[in-house]
């Protein structure tokens, strides 16, 4: 199991490998934070109640306000580590405005954690 | 030189206004290779005479315009009756008035493409109304560039690299244009093939050799975003090529470096 799970991290973006993609026992859990957990203590019931989660696709069945909540949470983490902007045809827009945006949950906002929580579905697809 | 025979597409393009230079760099390639295939076109700058006496002259069955864009207008060239508000990146609720259609009918039966801002909101459907075969735009403000602080934007059609990336959007964008020209596909093939070049993007930048990139994440979640507001309406079974007719000679206005088969551009600087 841990040789999956570490797989999995690797397949993954360097980045994403550190921003939130499940919620349990009251906090978030990075993919980073997932692994070291299930190194650190493989017997645990917290470290196999995690491969549970992955294993069974248990994340598909948290509710939709908490998947929205780990998305909104990822995208302000990402925009405060990278600081970059976006170049459309009506102008530039900073990362920092953007982080504005999906703090704010304005309409702009919404629809980038919208996108964000599929971007973290499929990454958590990627397990299998 | 094969000879330029006839005029498919048309052009519509301001180079000089804002980031349209990178859209343009792409269609001067496309423009290469279409002239290897015997398809001409036209590139206009963005000036309504000109532009007017191209479809007037060769009538085109493609339009592609490389502008500005709102609900209701591309650049000052194509405008379709209508009012409401929509929520702008960085800019929040704007107020949009048009107050009549104007030059809707000049794409009567031919395939309009718009690279530009919201087209596809209002005006996309009013032009197929108004007897355009089918049309390809987006429906919220599009991307063409991203790139990480402290870095400067590269040249236009420059590949991306770890920080920045002006090239992956654009270059989805004209694959369906590159379909049509070169491989005579319809409308509908084309657009499929705009959503696979978004996809094959995605892909490279989440799972594929670009993914540790520090500007993957950006890039990624553009490419979803443009990808989502992509729209494509009216006839996707066209296959605009096979009604061209031949025509005796070719007419380039406004860049004559650049010559198409079929296809007219246009630009102009009015924002979205």
């Amino acid at each position: 199991m841990l040789e999956r799970v570490a797989n999995w991290v690797n397949r993954l973006p360097a980045e994403a490998r550190a921003l939130p993609i499940l919620e349990h026992a009251g906090r978030y859990w990075s993919p980073n934070e997932i692994l070291a957990q299930i190194q650190s203590c493989p017997n645990c019931s917290l470290s196999q109640a995690l491969q549970a989660m992955l294993e069974q696709r248990l994340h598909a069945l948290s509710p939709y306000a908490t998947q929205y909540e780990i998305a909104k949470t990822r995208l302000i983490i990402h925009f405060a580590r990278t600081p970059g902007y976006w170049r459309t045809l009506a102008g530039t827009i900073s990362t920092a405005q953007l982080a504005q945006e999906v703090a704010n949950e304005t309409p702009l906002g919404q629809q980038l954690i919208q996108l964000e929580m599929q971007r973290m579905r499929e990454q958590l697809e990627m397990f299998y | 030189m094969p000879t330029i025979n006839s005029a498919q597409l048309s052009v519509l393009l301001e180079p000089s206004a804002e980031g349209l230079e990178y859209g343009a760099c792409f269609m001067q390639q496309l423009t290469a290779q279409a002239q290897q295939k015997a398809v001409a076109a036209v590139f206009v700058q963005g000036y309504t005479p000109d532009a007017d006496n191209t479809l007037a002259t060769l009538d085109p069955p493609i339009f592609y315009g490389l502008s500005h864009g709102s609900p209701c207008q591309f650049n000052n060239y194509l405008t379709a009756k209508w009012s409401g508000s929509v929520y702008i990146p960085g800019e929040g609720m704007v107020d949009f008035k048009c107050f009549a259609d104007k030059n809707l009918e000049k794409m009567k039966g031919r395939h309009v493409h718009l690279l530009s801002c919201l087209c596809g909101i209002a005006l996309g459907g009013a032009l197929i109304k108004a007897g355009a075969r089918s049309f390809v735009g987006y429906s919220q403000v599009a991307v063409y560039g991203v790139y990480v602080s402290g870095y400067s934007e590269p040249s236009p059609c420059e590949p991306p690299d770890d920080n920045r990336d002006f090239y992956t959007f654009i270059d989805s964008d004209i694959e369906g244009m590159r379909k049509i020209l070169l491989e005579n596909t319809t409308v509908g093939e084309a657009v499929n093939a705009i959503i696979a070049k978004y996809k094959y993007y995605i892909d490279k930048y989440e799972r594929g050799e670009w993914k540790d990139r520090p500007i993957a994440t950006d890039a990624s979640l553009c490419l979803r975003w443009n990808l989502q507001y992509l729209t494509a309406l009216g006839d996707m079974n066209w296959r605009p090529l096979t009604m061209t007719t031949v025509r005796p000679k070719t007419m380039l206005i406004g860049m004559p470096a650049v010559s198409f088969v079929g296809a007219l551009a246009i630009a102009t600087t009015k924002k979205y």
